[in-house]
């Protein structure tokens, strides 16, 4: 019965625990908008960005790929070859092509490079456009590479993005370490502001003394004990800490969409909006607890002092 | 005098609502013939069948089954007994607002407000036939029973299933309005006000579990169907939450949520958020200075009114469903689920808007400008009545008996767009969706695929992207109608 009446005086007062409520929930909004939405936008980059699906090393494991140049003419063609040419070629271009004793891409189609291989083999044929490198290049069998290269070449090793090995450069891995290079920024912003919020906390709950003291006088001319005032009122001030909490993930789940549409509309930034994980809510403890501890201490002080 | 304005109100709405009926003389969104085959195979089988998403939410077809049998009319004449219910839904709104205001004259300035909105909601939504608008009378009545302080468990029982029965998303509207009013009115306990809250927990828990049960039959037998999902109630309930704190806290935080919404949802309306190629005519400055006539007083009566927890539920309810619809998305899924969701804002709107006048009245002049506000809005109004009615989703009867006509001589399979499909299902013609033309193939075109584009769900096309001019002259015209046009493919 006394928790209820508590609980109405509380919220009749002079105003104190709502503004308890409403500054843990304003700080939350603050907190997660800022932490939380330039995440999104990289994110957002990682999506649109294509990831390779191949990565090259200059050592194993992966399929080997020898390459090397032929000159005809006082000009140079990528010659490239591979003991298992046709999975080289699936990782290369994502399907598998028909291939002779030598193929010639084809931007080669008609060029010096497709009447010397006439000259020199039998079977030879134009590979369809696949928008890579081997549209310039000639893709020979291992044995005829061997001696048109004269055994001077170079290897390369090509991995699924599934095995590890050394990235290529790519705006995927530009992007990827963009944003890890984002989360030690976000890391920091959140323990500085965790840090410039607690303070504001302290403040706040130290100047909530003076307006404690009507609620505290009043409660007590009902006769209820102290220590369960003292209990009452803490139960009370946790559930507001909570519920300003959820109110502040509420806050923050309305006014950022609504403020980067707004942006988008004005400013023409693109608009993209994740929604910050539930778990988010647990980064926020920290500062709310801190919050709850300066706003109880004052409390405490004045019924202990009594 | 209070009857008579209220009667000229109504009569003037129903007129609005009948417009593209009286004009073009023929129902309004292409949904219309989907009820309207519902409701013929009820009538021809006397079952009611439910077996997909039409007809899961039964009411608009059974109220064309009804109006048709009791008044011997034609299901196509019975349709605008829909548009009728939504104009009697004026007299709700009406005791919605006096209920607030304690004047008749809220309730009057704010039934005009809601049939002719400068967001042109009210005719583009109350003259279709579909189960969002045949359930408007029914949500506005259960908010004014609510508000009422009379509310009677049975009455509200019938209330609740036949909205239930009526939309999914209406019901939703409902459920999140009753919600607040519970934690509202629970609170107003908690700070020594006398109120029936236990008795709106109930109503909410009753309305609840039949909205529940329903649901989980709809699932059962049709599958999920968006926007159902556990990501978005979710998505809804935090979104309700930080609504509800900003219009809890102050009445500054309420009108700033509002002066943002309102704009947002007046772009979002005319095509300017969505990434959807919408054929909209831009907004002139004309209709941002109708905006302001309207959302000005607007803000006035939130202003006045917002100690009032009817209304402070009303506004977090409604801004809460278009706040998620903006979140969600602004793609055709956002685009589907904001328009639903406009319909209810507009509600709260136009009681906001009503309630400014015991404000306005007390100034000088103030009948006076009251007067002239609520005679412009409805001059203003004309923008939209005349969008909709050359809009694409209106129907001419023209059109209609030209489809018709074809069904006898059409046997082979046409390609049409999604506004002809409608039709084309209606009559039993087999049709497939626009596509890129084969030789010797037979495309069904109509007006607004010249005019508007060719209709892809929510997306329009240009026309000539699919049949560049140069091909469709060497077309073989077949039918040539002033609406309707068959043509077949000869070179491509």
């Amino acid at each position: 019965m006394s928790f209820k009446y508590i609980l109405r005086i509380a919220l009749r007062g002079s105003g104190n625990l709502k503004r308890y409520l409403i500054m843990i929930a304003i700080f939350e909004t603050i907190f997660l908008s800022l932490i939380t939405t330039p995440i999104g936008y990289l994110n957002e980059t990682l999506q649109i960005i294509p990831k390779p699906s191949f990565w090259i090393a200059s050592n194993p494991p992966g399929i080997e790929i020898d390459y090397s140049y032929l000159r005809i003419n006082n000009k140079d063609f990528l010659i490239i070859s591979s003991q298992n040419l046709l999975d080289a070629i699936k990782l290369l271009i994502g399907k598998e092509l028909r291939l002779n004793e030598a193929s010639i891409g084809c931007q080669l189609k008609g060029s010096e490079a497709e009447e010397y291989l006439k000259s020199k083999l039998e079977s030879i044929n134009t590979l369809t456009y696949t928008n890579t490198f081997l549209d310039y290049s000639i893709i020979l069998k291992w044995s005829i590479f061997q001696e048109f290269s004269k055994s001077s070449y170079s290897k390369i090793y090509l991995r699924t993005s599934s095995q590890d090995g050394i990235a290529v450069p790519s705006a995927w891995n530009l992007a990827k370490d963009l944003v890890e290079l984002i989360m030690f920024h976000r890391n920091f912003l959140f323990i500085s502001l965790t840090m410039i919020l607690s303070i504001i906390c302290c403040i706040l709950g130290l100047r909530s003394t003076s307006d404690l003291e009507a609620i505290i006088e009043s409660l007590e001319e009902i006769h209820i004990p102290r220590s369960n005032l003292l209990l009452n009122l803490s139960i009370i001030a946790t559930g507001a800490m909570l519920i300003g909490m959820l109110g502040g993930y509420g806050l923050a789940s309305i006014i950022t969409p609504l403020t980067l549409i707004y942006l988008r509309q004005i400013l023409g930034i693109p608009y993209v909006y994740t929604a910050p994980s539930l778990l988010t809510i647990v980064s926020t403890f920290p500062l709310a607890l801190l919050s709850l501890t300066s706003y109880l201490a004052p409390i405490t002080w004045r019924l202990v002092k009594k | 005098m209070k009857t008579l304005v209220l009667t000229l109100t109504i009569a003037i709405t129903t007129l609005v609502l009948l417009t593209p009926w009286l004009l073009n003389g023929a129902p309004y969104i292409g949904d219309s013939w989907v009820h309207l085959k519902k409701a013929k195979s009820i009538i021809d089988s006397n079952i009611i069948s439910l077996n997909e998403y039409n007809d899961m939410w039964p009411l608009v077809n059974l109220l064309l089954v009804f109006y048709s049998d009791i008044l011997n009319i034609n299901l196509l004449t019975a349709t605008q007994s829909i548009p009728f219910l939504v104009s009697l839904s004026i007299i709700n709104i009406y005791l919605i607002a006096k209920k607030i205001s304690n004047f008749w004259n809220t309730g009057i300035a704010a039934g005009i407000a809601f049939a002719f909105t400068p967001l042109y909601t009210f005719i583009t939504f109350g003259s279709a036939v579909m189960k969002e608008t045949a359930s408007l009378y029914l949500t506005t009545a259960i908010i004014a029973y609510i508000i009422s302080n009379k509310m009677k468990y049975p009455c509200f029982i019938l209330l609740a299933l036949g909205l239930i029965l009526g939309h999914h998303f209406a019901s939703l509207a409902i459920i999140v309005l009753l919600m607040t009013l519970t934690i509202e009115s629970f609170l107003d306990y908690l700070a020594g006000e006398t109120n029936e809250w236990i008795k709106i927990l109930i109503a909410t828990i009753i309305f609840l579990s039949f909205a529940i049960c329903w649901i989980i039959y709809i699932i059962s037998k049709i599958g999920w169907f968006a926007p159902v999902s556990l990501n978005s109630l979710i998505m809804i309930s935090w979104i309700w939450l930080g609504s509800y704190l900003i219009s809890r806290i102050s009445r500054t935080g309420a009108i700033i949520l509002q002066s943002s919404l309102i704009p947002l949802a007046s772009l979002a309306w005319r095509g300017y958020l969505y990434n959807i190629p919408t054929p909209t005519i831009p907004i002139s400055i004309w209709e941002i200075r109708d905006l302001f006539v309207f959302l000005i007083p607007s803000l006035l009566g939130l202003a006045n009114y917002w100690k009032q927890k009817e209304v402070r539920s009303l506004l977090i309810s409604t801004s809460t469903l278009i706040a998620f619809s903006l979140t969600w998305s602004l793609d055709i899924e956002g685009l589907v689920i904001f328009t639903k969701s406009l319909h209810y804002y507009a509600i709260m709107l136009a009681i906001i808007f009503g309630l400014s006048t015991p404000f306005i009245l007390k100034r000088k002049f103030g009948k006076m400008i009251s007067i002239i506000i609520m005679i412009y809005l409805i001059l203003a109004s004309i923008t939209g009545i005349a969008l909709a009615l050359d809009g694409p989703g209106a129907y001419h009867q023209q059109e209609y008996l030209q489809v018709k006509g074809l069904t006898k001589i059409l046997s082979n399979q046409a390609m049409m767009d999604v506004k002809l499909g409608y039709l084309a299902e209606y009559f039993s013609l087999e049709y497939t969706s626009f596509h890129k033309p084969k030789p010797k193939e037979y495309i069904l075109l109509t007006k607004t695929d010249y005019t508007h584009g060719v209709l892809f769900g929510y997306v329009w096309v240009k026309l000539s992207i699919f049949l560049p001019y140069e091909m469709e002259i060497l077309c073989d015209r077949l039918i040539d109608g002033s609406y309707v046009k068959l043509l077949r493919t000869n070179v491509i």
